[in-house]
């Protein structure tokens, strides 16, 4: 309860584009962009929800569960196909988290198909995605990601654990990021 | 926090039991990511339960349990060490590509505690799997043995090279293949450091994401990068920094800004003038010149501080001077870091401080926050009349409800404790002693370093008041706070009331048994910096609970372990001397030289506990130290043969004399430096030949081109109490040459080793010498003066009785 009416308040500036950085620790990690999604469709916005943590299926399971619409919701799912799964057309798959380049393409054309005027994306987490590609690739990914989205005025959740991102990346996330939030 | 913590853990311990696999998985992810959040008491359990669901029928079981063992490497128990490698390697045998791919990942994390038995097995594993018919778990494995780098036996290490090599022409492969090749390059020879070089230069050549991807990688490569090829990669990255993708080009902009120690001098200017034409709006009149790149440019001259020559300071300030004005801001964030970094002329100094201050007040927090960092690291700088105002604006914006501003601003209170004005002291205090209460990521956390920062400058009559509220907050324990309240009772040991220091001691006691060890390392270093004040019926506790720490499984905790243990060598009672002594010798042997460093300088502060039994054994071993492959080691190594001095038997002196003047020639201006003094050290135990060698190699080394070495030859020389009748005239003709070097430093040695000298100094030149120092007392440099006079008044029994008036009226 405490956590849902953190980010309540915290996101009670947060404009339909503004970029923010979720900086969580991992016991909030997960209750914390769930309650942001939440926030997110809650006002109308529609938007594209990339997964490398956890496959798609386990995030539609979860809003459900607490009662989060998902029909607005352009799954890319960048680690179920590594389990052999990925024969859900609701969803788009990429085969490798590393292929940076081809989960950069599939966002483009996933905004595209938004017929919303007010889109946001959440990227689930850059964290994770350090797992599969190095420092230097990722600072090149969150560039892209970032003026892509003030290109095309989407508002954007990037998510990062604390003490789980280099220092350097985190500095060019908190640069370029309108908001920074900390939970 | 840890109740917190055990409780999110067991219910994640029982998601485990749940039928739905989905769940299963992710409760094993996210049991990963807690790692050293698991409390001590539960990780054995955890680790266990993750390799048993590792050989679940479900394949995101499977997938998400391999890399929950990587993630919980640093929290693995010892004795778990070898059935999760096992249970790794055959995991990567997995028909399943991606449990292949996720357990070479894991294999990847676990580094150096793989058991040494294993590892030629687990390299050969991963080497093969480079050759996998997954594209995707090639790549993995290939970067797994960047990581594992430190652990590839000698004989394997080109073969990787060269397999890497080959796949880096393979276009799926590219990128993950040059951030591991990169890695390598620490361990190989330098002739496969060129070929990894230039490869990486080609690389930058393709297309945009992987040219951007070897950029960056050549900047990490830095100073690593071989002599041979520093230009050429300098002119290449220098090329890319005018590139049609912008992309490509801000990734160039940024790597000569982290490249620029190995900027060949005559490049140094070209370097400077490209960067400055890049921080404006248009490149040429007709190429516009985006936001980031010239952020990137500005960023990059901040980094340059060293090659920025001189007749360029002048100009560079002034513009970012006038960038501070800037529209975007970006500019104008990226231009008040820069301030910050550069060296500023004192002419501007007022003027760079007073735009600092401005953009404290931006309406981007962006920009406040980038100037409260430079404004942090302006110190002295600042002029005495604006500090009030300056202190006062910043504990304004402590208050600022955006984290981003009021986290930077406790940071700059604590980094300019030394110039809060007196009258501000209170203020400043109660205030950051108010928010270490404060809820919220960091923001008490960042309170409590500046507490421990402003230590000097607490009011007496709050001293007490600020111990009592950390030791309150020591009880939460954790990364958050625990962390900063363990290291600032070690700064604030000369605050801490006596009544106080038994809980300050008990305090640091519980947080050294913390289960994050972000905590334990810094208590570790807290409990030595205490030394007498730790109540005598608590010093046996705190020694065990030190030894405890020397065996934990995180290299920091022990190498702060290890120190303090050196420096509580007051405090150590009889009967622990051979155990303290012992676990010091195995930690001098330890595989992290971020541990042999410590222990190596603990050694020699231990010599008065050293059991005689047992001396023979860490003389060996000092001195095999002397030889070890990282400077820093060697150096502190150096610095304990001194101490040891008196135990080396006359036996043992001529081989450490040999080692001694061999080391006097190595590269590294360091070593070099370390063993002059060591020799000085150990002058006095200098007879016949040995003193000879000595003298006339510190004769030879006075000459060398670095002021440092010349100093120390100086300071050397006047330590040195029986040189030989027929060296004594060369000793003392050198010393008067030196009282003229180009460096105040060499003349203040030389100046005051004279002065110790008057058994040396032969009848025939004492006048010489007298005369050398009167006009010392005349030097620009006030150190110097005072050296010769107080040389003069040590030599006053050799003064010519001609010159005993002038000399008199000088001392």
């Amino acid at each position: 309860m405490e956590l849902k009416k953190q980010i309540e308040k915290e996101f009670e500036t947060v404009q339909e584009d503004t970029l923010t950085l979720l900086n969580l620790t991992a016991e909030n990690y997960f209750d914390a962009v769930m309650e942001s999604l939440r926030l997110m469709v809650g006002r109308g916005e529609k938007g594209v929800y990339v997964t490398v943590s956890r496959p798609h299926k386990y995030l539609r399971m979860e809003m459900r569960k607490r009662g989060i619409r998902t029909d607005g919701i352009l799954f890319l799912d960048c680690i179920s196909s590594m389990a052999g799964e990925r024969d859900d057309m609701t969803c788009t798959y990429v085969e490798n988290p590393s292929s940076l380049e081809e989960i950069s393409m599939h966002i483009g054309s996933l905004l595209d198909k938004i017929d919303s005027g007010k889109k946001f994306l959440i990227m689930d987490s850059f964290s994770t995605f350090l797992i599969y590609n190095g420092k230097n690739s990722m600072k090149e990914f969150a560039m892209f990601l970032i003026n892509k989205l003030r290109l095309e005025g989407v508002g954007g959740i990037l998510v990062i654990l604390e003490r789980e991102a280099p220092d350097d990346l985190k500095q060019i996330l908190i640069a370029m990021c309108d908001r920074v939030i900390y939970i | 926090m840890k109740g917190k913590n055990q409780k999110y853990l067991n219910e994640l311990l029982k998601e485990t039991k749940e039928s739905d696999s989905l769940e299963i998985a992710d409760a094993v992810r996210k049991i990963g990511e807690l790692k050293d959040r698991i409390p001590l008491n539960m990780r054995k359990e955890v680790v266990v339960k993750v390799l048993e669901l590792s050989e679940g029928k479900d394949l995101m079981v499977r997938l998400s349990s391999a890399l929950s063992l990587g993630q919980l490497n640093d929290v693995t128990p010892k004795d778990m060490r070898l059935p999760v490698v096992k249970r790794l390697l055959e995991l990567s045998k997995d028909a399943e590509w991606g449990v292949r791919s996720h357990s070479i990942i894991a294999l990847g994390e676990l580094g150096y505690n793989i058991p040494y038995s294993m590892r030629v097995k687990v390299i050969k594993r991963v080497f093969k799997l480079t050759e996998d018919n997954k594209d995707e778990v090639r790549g993995f494995a290939s970067v797994a043995l960047g990581k594992l780098k430190h652990i590839i036996p000698r004989a394997m290490r080109s073969k990787v090279v060269k397999k890497l090599l080959d796949m880096s022409r393979e276009d799926d492969l590219k990128r993950p293949v040059l951030e591991s090749l990169s890695s390598l390059i620490e361990v190989i020879p330098s002739d496969r450091k060129t070929e990894i070089v230039e490869r990486l230069m080609e690389l930058t050549k393709e297309g945009a994401w992987i040219s951007i991807t070897a950029s960056g990688t050549i900047a990490d490569v830095g100073k690593k990068i071989p002599i041979s090829v520093r230009r050429s990669v300098t002119e290449d990255v220098l090329k890319l920094t005018g590139d049609c993708d912008e992309n490509i080009k801000i990734a160039a902009i940024d790597a000569l800004g982290n490249l620029n120690i190995i900027i060949p001098v005559d490049m140094q200017k070209q370097i400077i003038d490209r960067l400055m034409l890049l921080t404006g709006k248009y490149e040429t009149a007709q190429k516009l010149n985006p936001g980031e790149a010239r952020a990137s440019a500005i960023k990059a001259i901040g980094n340059s501080d060293t090659i920025i020559p001189d007749d360029m300071r002048e100009d560079i300030i002034l513009k970012l001077l006038n960038l501070t004005y800037d529209k975007n801001r970006i500019i104008r964030s990226s231009t008040a870091e820069s301030l910050g970094s550069l060296k500023i002329d004192i002419a501007y100094t007022d003027r760079v401080i007073e735009q600092i201050t401005r953009l404290m007040d931006d309406p981007d927090w962006h920009v406040k926050s980038s100037a409260l960092h430079s404004i942090g690291s302006m110190g002295s700088l600042i002029p005495k009349d604006n500090r009030k105002e300056i202190v006062a604006k910043i504990l304004k914006l402590t208050y600022d409800k955006n984290y981003n501003v009021k986290i930077p601003a406790t940071f700059a209170l604590g980094k300019l404790k030394n110039i809060i004005p007196r009258s501000s002291r209170e203020e400043v205090t109660r205030r950051i002693f108010n928010m270490s209460d404060e809820d919220g990521l960091n923001v008490g956390g960042s309170a409590v370093w500046a507490i421990g920062e402003l230590c000097e400058v607490i009011p007496g009559g709050m001293r007490k008041k600020v111990v009592v509220k950390l030791l309150r907050l020591g009880e939460i324990g954790g990364w958050a706070v625990g962390r900063p309240v363990a290291k600032a009772f070690g700064k604030l040991k000369n605050v801490i009331p006596r009544s106080m220091s038994k809980e300050v001691t008990d305090s640091l006691l519980k947080l050294s048994c913390d289960s994050d060890w972000g905590v334990r390392r810094p208590a570790a270093w807290s409990l030595g910096e205490l030394q007498l004040s730790i109540p005598k019926d608590m010093n046996r506790e705190v020694l065990q609970q030190l030894l405890v720490l020397c065996d934990d499984y995180v290299s920091g905790v022990r190498a702060r372990a290890v120190l303090s243990l050196g420096k509580l060598a007051a405090i150590i009672p009889e009967d622990m001397n051979e155990e303290v002594i012992k676990r010091t010798l195995v930690l001098s042997r330890d595989f992290d030289w971020l541990v042999r460093r410590p222990a190596a300088d603990a050694i020699g502060n231990l010599k008065n506990i050293i059991p005689k039994s047992a001396e023979k054994d860490v003389l060996n071993r000092i001195l095999e130290m002397s030889d070890d492959r990282e400077w820093g080691v060697k150096q502190k190594a150096l610095n304990s043969i001194g101490r040891l001095n008196e135990i080396i038997p006359g036996d043992m002196m001529k081989k450490i004399i040999v080692k001694l003047l061999k080391l006097t020639e190595d590269a590294n201006e360091i070593i070099k430096v370390a063993s002059i003094r060591t020799l000085r050290d150990i002058g006095n135990r200098l007879t016949g030949d040995e003193n000879n060698a000595v003298v006339e190699r510190l004769i030879e080394l006075s000459f060398d081109f670095d002021w440092i070495v010349r100093r120390s030859c100086a300071l050397a020389i006047g330590e040195l109490k029986n040189i030989r009748e027929n060296l004594k005239t060369d000793v003392v003709e050198r010393l008067l040459c030196l009282c003229d070097d180009n460096d105040w430093s060499v003349r203040d040695a030389s100046a005051r080793a004279l002065g110790g000298m008057v058994k040396v100094i032969p009848r025939s030149m004492a006048k010489e010498v007298i005369d050398k120092l009167i006009s010392l007392t005349d030097d620009f440099d006030p150190s110097v003066r005072d050296s010769a006079s107080r040389s003069l008044t040590r030599l006053k029994g050799i003064v010519p009785k001609t010159m005993k008036d002038t000399v008199k009226g000088i001392i």
